[in-house]
């Protein structure tokens, strides 16, 4: 199966600021992706990289087995904060998605928009903020792509708006077989939805891979105070703190953990990706407790 | 037809939920021989979940044995478990003896379930 | 894409096309009435000698509806650029970039380039279509008054007639999608938009068109019974006759003398001081034995096509890079 998303060395810089710095990964087809990161932490700039709305100043980037390209019919984008015509109706959208997509499948178009309630008649700028990411989600899935992006698409919604925005999103996924990426700055908006995730920080990838996989292979480790080094190949640390007489550890580790002296935790997804997240401040905080 | 649901907060694998719920309801007689489990759609649109979570639930359910994927028409019940109406009758009438004896002692609920919990935990490490 | 490009801009389009159609109507409705007009007053039929005709029809003129009609028509000419400009074109692009919608509208199934090609392609053929009918109409309709008054070659009068409105009101739109696009702020690029344009309508009579025209110098001996102005001063005195030719764009009119340069003097007071006591007869017949000649540099009538296309040509030219490089940048620069 081809990659839905493919990077290697993949750089962006706007102007002087890196925004996105070395990027190397491989998303397989057939995934719903959670990009994760703090705001800033240039995964706007992915998504649109992926979309070719923005060019690479280094590396390769391949969706679909593909050079990207903006007006591609085969990748679907639905932008932050959602935009829409302010001026122009649901239906009106709907008729714009028909006249600029070959591929445009007005069935699946009109139902999504009976399906969540919205009023055909209504322009968009008065549409709720809710309503306005179902519609940017309408003009995107029907036109029936392989690979949907949506940048933060949930970030602006109440908690209703928001579960009502994945429903149709999985629903859509699970009906098209579609790839999917997302993006958020909360594990958890994306937690029951993606089964396979990126962590984005600093404008660098910190870990990408299966759910599943990640939930598997990182345990929190607390035991007496040692060397972290000490652990033995095969298990990468991905946070530690230490007392004067206890260490807790954060590792990476494809075998089990079988040192009595150990007590191993499992981590639930947002665990996981804190850890990650904090990696790099973790980098300073290690030079700090060596100086004193 | 049933309905799922998922506990964000319960640290149990949300396909995992999945398949405990239709457990659940095979022994409860909810579900019955040749009922029909949601589609894969209707799931993802109710819980808002990865629809390659509800496919792996549907798999191991199919693996072992309790449902069948028939292509094209849905996934449906083929056995039902521990039908306990009968077989278990004995047993539920032990049960609300020794409840009665415990309400006599001085119990109330809390304690009950309480001392339940903990006897029954302690006695599944004991086989463990 | 056409539809979207329809949708997207049918307020501008149909308040431009109102406007256009109020002028359109003014034209229609003042039409038969000039005609009778130029007729009864005996202009149409006049072949020589004609400016007293031309005097009492303009006059006559005047006092009709027409008068208004005419002066409108020149401001919609003048006005028409900018507008298109500042209503058409600085926002088609620049709100897209602002409200962020660009990146709705470009992940659709259409390339940018293609986007951007309609947009500019649909926006230019409208303001063509409503600047040429309006043009067309006024150039036409006018005739008879810009005959009488001949300054159809005119500084003013020439930008509002033929092809060259038309240029302008390309330019300006296409100016605008540009300046939106650079500046990606609406209110800013139709701002600049604004300033551009009106300042390329000053400086192309100032400076551009004289040197397209070709200008003719005509040097004749100076005929001081078509003294306009004489002012003295001392010793330092400035002559101005009438221009001799007629209907043409006099771009300068001087009296030099015979090394060339423009007369300034020194006059004889005893002739034209303060003191003389015979007036001006008596200044008029001694600046003619000064061997003084009138010298006017000017763009005939005749000139009047040649120079509509080739004003017309400069700012298709201009329309055309500005349009190669909005492609260029979409694609390059741009997101």
């Amino acid at each position: 199966m081809t990659s839905a998303l493919e990077t290697a060395g993949l750089t962006h810089r706007y102007g002087r600021r890196t925004a996105l710095s070395d990027c190397t990964f491989d998303v397989p087809a057939g995934r719903v992706v959670g990009l994760v990161g703090p705001n800033g932490a240039g995964k706007s700039t992915l998504l649109q990289l992926a979309c070719g709305l923005l060019a690479p100043t280094a590396g390769e980037i391949r969706v679909l087995g593909a050079r990207p390209a903006s007006g591609s019919p085969r990748v679907g984008f639905v932008a932050q904060d959602t935009p829409v015509y302010a001026g122009l109706t649901v239906a009106e959208h709907l008729r714009m998605g028909a006249h600029l997509n070959p591929s445009w499948d007005s069935g699946l178009a009109e139902r999504r928009v009976s399906q969540v309630g919205l009023d055909r008649a209504q322009k968009a700028g008065k549409l709720s903020g809710g309503q306005r990411a179902q519609l940017a989600l309408t003009v995107a899935a029907a036109k029936r792509p392989d690979l949907l992006l949506l940048d933060e698409p949930v970030a602006a919604l109440d908690p209703l708006a928001r579960r009502a925005f994945l429903q149709g999103l999985m629903e859509f996924t699970a009906e098209q077989g579609v790839s999917v990426i997302m993006s958020s700055h909360l594990v958890a908006d994306l937690e029951r939805v993606c089964d396979y995730l990126i962590v984005l920080c600093e404008s660098r990838v910190r870990v990408a891979g299966d759910v599943e996989e990640l939930i598997a292979t990182h345990h929190r480790l607390v035991g007496p105070r040692r060397d972290p080094a000490d652990l033995g190949g095969g298990r990468a640390v991905v946070e530690e703190s230490h007392t004067d007489v206890q260490s807790t550890l954060i590792v990476r580790s494809s075998a089990p953990i079988d040192d009595p002296s150990w007590q191993v935790d499992r981590l639930d997804l947002e665990d996981i990706v804190l850890a990650y997240m904090s990696e790099a401040a973790a980098g300073r905080l290690r030079v700090l407790e060596g100086q004193r | 037809m049933i309905e799922f649901h998922l506990d964000a907060r319960s640290g149990v694998a949300p396909y995992m939920q999945l398949i405990q719920q239709v457990r659940h309801a095979l022994r409860l007689g909810v579900l019955n021989e040749g009922d029909k489990l949601p589609t894969v759609k209707e799931v993802v649109a109710k819980v808002a979940i990865n629809p390659n979570t509800v496919l792996k639930a549907y798999r191991e359910l199919e693996y072992a044995g309790l449902v069948s994927a028939r292509p094209g028409l849905g996934t449906f019940v083929t056995r039902t478990l521990g039908n306990d109406s009968v077989a278990h009758q004995p047993l539920r009438k032990e049960l609300e003896r020794w409840l009665t004896e415990a309400r006599a002692a001085g119990l109330d609920d809390e304690s009950i379930e309480a001392l339940f919990l903990s006897t029954f935990r302690r006695f599944s490490e004991a086989r463990a | 894409m056409i539809w979207l490009t329809w949708r997207q801009s049918r307020t501008q389009a149909l308040s431009g096309a109102a406007i256009v159609l109020l002028i359109l109507a003014g034209v229609a409705l003042t039409w038969p009435g000039l005609t009778e007009l130029a007729r009864t007053s005996g202009f149409t039929a006049c072949q020589a000698d004609c400016q007293d005709v031309a005097d009492s029809f303009l006059a006559q003129a005047g006092d009709t509806a027409a008068a208004a009609v005419y002066w409108a028509g020149i401001a919609a000419m003048y006005l028409l650029p900018a507008l298109v400009g500042l209503f058409w074109g600085a926002p088609m692009v620049a709100r897209e970039l602002e409200t962020g919608t660009y990146r709705m509208v470009w992940s659709q199934t259409v390339s940018r380039r293609r986007w951007l090609l309609v947009k500019l392609a649909a926006g230019a053929g409208a303001v063509a279509l409503l600047a040429g009918l309006t043009s067309l109409a006024m150039t036409l309709w006018a005739e008879p008054i810009d005959q009488a008054y001949g300054n159809r070659i005119g500084p003013i009068v020439f930008a509002a007639r033929g092809l060259v409105p038309v240029g302008y009101a390309v330019f300006a739109f296409v100016l605008g999608v540009t300046l939106g696009m650079l500046l990606r702020r609406t209110v800013v690029a139709m701002a600049v938009t604004l300033l551009v344009v009106a300042l390329a309508q000053v400086a192309s009579p100032l400076l551009v068109r004289p040197a397209l025209a070709q200008p003719e110098t005509s040097t004749t001996a100076a005929d001081f019974d078509r003294l306009q102005g004489l002012g003295i001063g001392g010793n330092d005195a400035h002559v101005e006759l009438e221009p001799s030719v007629t209907g043409a764009w006099i771009l300068s009119n001087r009296v030099i003398d015979t090394t060339g340069d423009t007369f300034k003097g020194p006059v004889d007071p005893a002739e034209c001081g303060p003191e003389s006591k015979q007036g001006m007869g008596a200044c008029k017949e001694w600046l003619a034995t000064q061997n003084l000649r009138q010298e006017q540099v000017y763009v005939p009538q005749e000139r009047f096509w040649a120079l509509q296309w080739r004003e017309f040509g400069i700012l298709l030219a201009l329309t055309a890079g500005l349009s190669w490089f909005c492609l260029w940048w979409i694609r390059r620069r741009l997101a």
